[in-house]
């Protein structure tokens, strides 16, 4: 399987604090890559260094590589800002912008690369969201008024809009009810068409569910990875079975 | 117990009784205002020049004055104000914040002629002379410390997860804090500043020595200009009745303009009134 | 802990970038128009008035004697005035302001305090050019007749009740000054009595205290440290009032020892005097006069900024 980004030796925390240890990991183009592990493992940092929101946070480091199509995102003269537009990300509480309208949530992102069709794009992304249908009626409301599923479609379409090559999502329904979870879903599942997608998930169904490759990460040390299948039938190291079988977490 | 009651009781009754007395000097002084002040307001009063006792005449020019001093001291006040909070707000630990959050802290309490000694100093003796610029910059001064506080307080009730989505889209620094945060915050933004115009709308004492007084029309900036609160201060001193009735009549214009922008700016906002 | 945009330096390698400049252009719009604007004023302040500090020294401090036509200037009176109709107005205006803020927070009806709490907070909000005109035409003549001049008759043995009775006297600056810190005073308090959580109330209650008695034990120890940074403030903003004293306190230099007789200010002979002070030796003396209230204001506040700051870390951490 060839391979989209490539973690080398990646080290990460907060000040004192060692969060990631040492993880090295491909993950595969054009797959749905799921992280689980018990919270507090280290899962949601982890993705966040690999398109460099963690080190936004006072106090934290980050040391190793993370090569996005060979090229060491962490290099001196590698631009964080074009890091983010390449490597998109889907937060676990829905975030839109509340003081703009849908449409300018959507539109954000285009306007500042400087997209010059941006009503194209932005009907593209809501499509591509599976939004489309419910708000081409009410582009210039709030965002606000729309339900959890809805929001959190609306900033996966955020983050589409900038045509990024993978898409990062840190739980992205932990905050959603089971129906709007299940569109999620589906929606992860059509995107991997054409995006490398990383899912961080307390949920091992919803990992099994969706994702082609699976990485188990507990105290910030990544204890297996492999394919999904492989993974839940036959892990290979003994706590990955207590954590599948749920004897912790 | 019953010495435990009593002392109960009294307590109750002196903290209704307090409320109670601190109505009644503020009841007391928007009666004698609206009755006062009501008799004296026409058109004429509103549109016209100031004229010696006996012959009438009007608080007009100092109408204008008032919303060109303010209008001054807005234009200078509210962009470095609002620049700074923004700095408080979005760089909040850095040494340079915590000295600036500190000094605004304590330059809300400078008092108010301070002010107008300062833009006396800076402008009126420099610039030849009294001038509605003087009176702009006393207020500007004023006004910083607070537009500061507003900017800064609301900047930081937005959550950081709006400027995380925003910087995981590519999104420079400075876009996410002008084009996100700032947008997010812009109604407690507004809000803060229109209280804190509203508040320095009615500053007497920095503009006794710096905008001065004027008999005319606002003449320039660089000109001496009548405002609302220097006139009805003049008033209100001087020795003649019909002058006296005149302050309370221009009070009227001055506490409806002020009052009305605060309840207005607090409905708006949202709470109960 | 994630309050924060971090400082642009801390990014490893990252380029000059327009971030870089943003953060550096706001650092010197805030330090500009903060810290540049602190440190100006004070130095203003400081140059105009060098021309008294030198002709005078530390007499200026010192001596009664205020004279502009003979040239004698000294500040006694000013402070004097100020610090006692400033005093008397916390004596007269915090046990009310905190009457009104266990009313609102504790006693008053839902209904009533919906009302009543923007209502006092009014008060606030009208213009002190407008409080001192109503303090020349309806507070000076009520407290003249029915307050003065009762005190006199029937404590005038006192000398602070000592006759003659004035309507503009440092007694009536002072109830001028009480009506106008309440409302800071008072709010601030109800907050700070809000903040009390709810179970410690309960739990006072519920051991058989009166409510004046769990205000005591329990809500009293909690909010102190907030009610004295509001008095702080209270009477730092009741030294700085300007128009509403000079209005109503007479404004005679001399060293009152009766409340019932007229005083001065240093914000008051500031603003009634500035004007006509042609010669630079007098303008010099008014704006050390503005210097030493500028650092009596300034002491207040930091005090009061630093009470209620530290008040705010502890119930932070509680």
């Amino acid at each position: 399987m060839e391979s989209k980004i490539e973690v080398v030796g990646l080290n990460a925390g907060f000040g004192s604090t060692h969060v990631l240890k040492n993880i090295s990991l491909s993950i595969p183009r054009n797959r749905v890559t799921a992280i689980i592990g018990p919270s507090g493992c280290g899962k949601s940092t982890f993705v966040r260094c690999l398109n460099r929101i963690h080190e936004l946070v006072p106090g934290a480091w980050v040391r190793g590589k993370v090569l996005l199509d060979g090229k060491n995102i962490y290099d001196s003269d590698a631009d964080p800002v074009e890091v983010r537009r390449r490597v998109g990300m889907v937060f676990q509480k829905p975030n839109p912008f509340p003081a703009m309208s849908i449409f300018d949530n959507v539109a954000y992102g285009p306007r500042i690369h400087g997209v010059k069709d941006v009503h194209r794009v932005v009907e593209e992304s809501l499509k591509k969201a599976a939004l489309w249908e419910e708000v081409k009626h009410r582009l210039s409301h709030s965002p606000v008024s729309l339900s959890g599923g809805q929001q959190q479609r609306l900033c996966i379409a955020r983050a589409l809009a900038v045509k990024p090559e993978v898409i990062l999502f840190d739980e992205p329904c932990s905050a959603l009810d089971p129906v709007a979870t299940a569109k999620i879903e589906e929606l992860v599942l059509e995107l991997k068409e054409n995006y490398t997608i990383v899912i961080v998930t307390h949920n091992m169904q919803q990992a099994a569910r969706i994702a082609d490759y699976t990485a188990f990460f507990l105290m910030g040390e990544l204890v297996e990875f492999g394919e999904t299948a492989e993974i839940f039938e036959n892990p290979r190291d003994k706590r990955t079975e207590d954590y599948i079988t749920g004897r912790f977490g | 117990m019953l010495r435990r009651k009593l002392a109960d009781r009294l307590f109750t009754f002196f903290c209704i009784a307090s409320a109670a007395l601190a109505l009644i000097p503020l009841l007391s002084m928007l009666y004698t205002i609206v009755s006062k002040g009501l008799s004296v307001i026409s058109l004429q009063f509103l549109t016209q020049l100031p004229a010696p006792p006996g012959e009438g005449g009007g608080f007009g020019n100092a109408i204008q004055g008032s919303f060109i001093v303010v209008g001054i001291a807005s234009a200078i006040g509210i962009p470095l104000g609002v620049a700074a909070g923004m700095y408080l707000a979005e760089f909040p630990n850095t040494k340079l914040s915590r000295a600036v959050s500190f000094t605004a802290d304590v330059l809300t309490g400078v008092p108010s002629i301070i002010t107008g000694i300062f833009a006396y100093a800076i402008i009126v003796v420099n610039f030849g002379g009294f001038s509605a610029l003087a009176g702009g910059v006393a207020l500007a001064t004023m006004m910083i410390p607070f537009i500061v506080r507003t900017t800064e307080e609301a900047m930081k009730l937005v959550p950081w997860e709006l400027r995380e989505a925003s910087l995981a889209l590519g999104a420079p620094r400075w876009r996410t804090t002008l084009q996100v945060v700032l947008s997010t915050a812009r109604f407690g933004i507004i809000t803060g500043t229109l209280l804190t115009v509203a508040r320095i709308a009615g500053e007497t004492a920095p503009l006794l020595f710096t905008a001065f007084s004027n008999r005319f029309w606002f003449e320039g900036v660089m000109q001496p200009v009548a405002t609302l609160p220097v006139m009805i201060y003049t008033y209100a001193i001087s020795p003649f009745d019909e002058w006296h009735a005149q302050a309370w009549g221009g009070a009227l214009v001055l506490v409806g303009m002020i009052l009305t922008l605060n309840i207005l700016v607090r409905v708006a906002a949202g709470r109960r009134w | 802990m994630r309050q924060s945009l971090p400082s642009g330096k801390r990014l490893r390698g990252e380029p000059a970038s327009p971030d870089i400049l943003f953060q550096a252009a706001l650092a010197v719009l805030a330090a500009l128009s903060v810290l540049a604007l602190a440190a100006l004023l004070l130095l203003v302040l400081l140059r105009d008035s060098l021309p008294a500090i030198t002709a005078f020294g530390f007499d200026f401090l010192l001596s009664t004697e205020w004279n502009p036509v003979a040239g004698e200037f000294g500040a006694l009176p000013f402070i004097y005035g100020t610090i006692v109709s400033s005093l008397l107005a916390l004596v007269i205006g915090v046990p009310l302001s905190l009457g009104i803020a266990v009313y609102l927070a504790e006693i008053a009806p839902a209904k009533v305090r919906a009302v009543l709490t923007p209502v006092i907070e009014l008060l606030a909000a009208i213009p002190s050019v407008i409080i001192g005109l109503w303090g020349i035409f309806v507070l000076a003549p009520f407290v003249r007749e029915h307050l003065a001049e009762p005190l006199m008759e029937h404590a005038g043995f006192l000398p602070i009740f000592s006759g003659p009775a004035y309507g503009y006297s440092v007694l009536t600056a002072s109830l001028v000054l009480a009506i106008m810190i309440i409302p800071i005073i008072s709010s601030i308090s109800r907050e700070a009595i809000l903040a009390v959580p709810r179970l410690q109330k309960e739990g006072a209650l519920a051991l058989g205290a009166t409510r004046f008695e769990m205000l005591m034990s329990v809500v009293l120890p909690y909010a102190r440290g907030a009610i004295f940074g509001a008095v702080m403030l209270g009477l730092g903003r009741a030294i700085g009032e300007t128009m509403a004293v000079t209005m109503v306190i007479g404004n005679s230099p001399k060293l009152f020892t009766s409340l019932l007789h007229p005083g001065y200010t240093m914000a008051a002979v500031i603003a009634n005097e500035f004007t006509e002070a042609t010669e630079d030796l007098y303008l010099a003396a008014l704006i050390e006069i503005g210097l030493i209230l500028f650092l009596i204001s300034m002491l207040v506040n930091v005090l009061a900024r630093l009470i209620t700051r530290r008040y705010r870390r502890v119930a932070g951490g509680v």
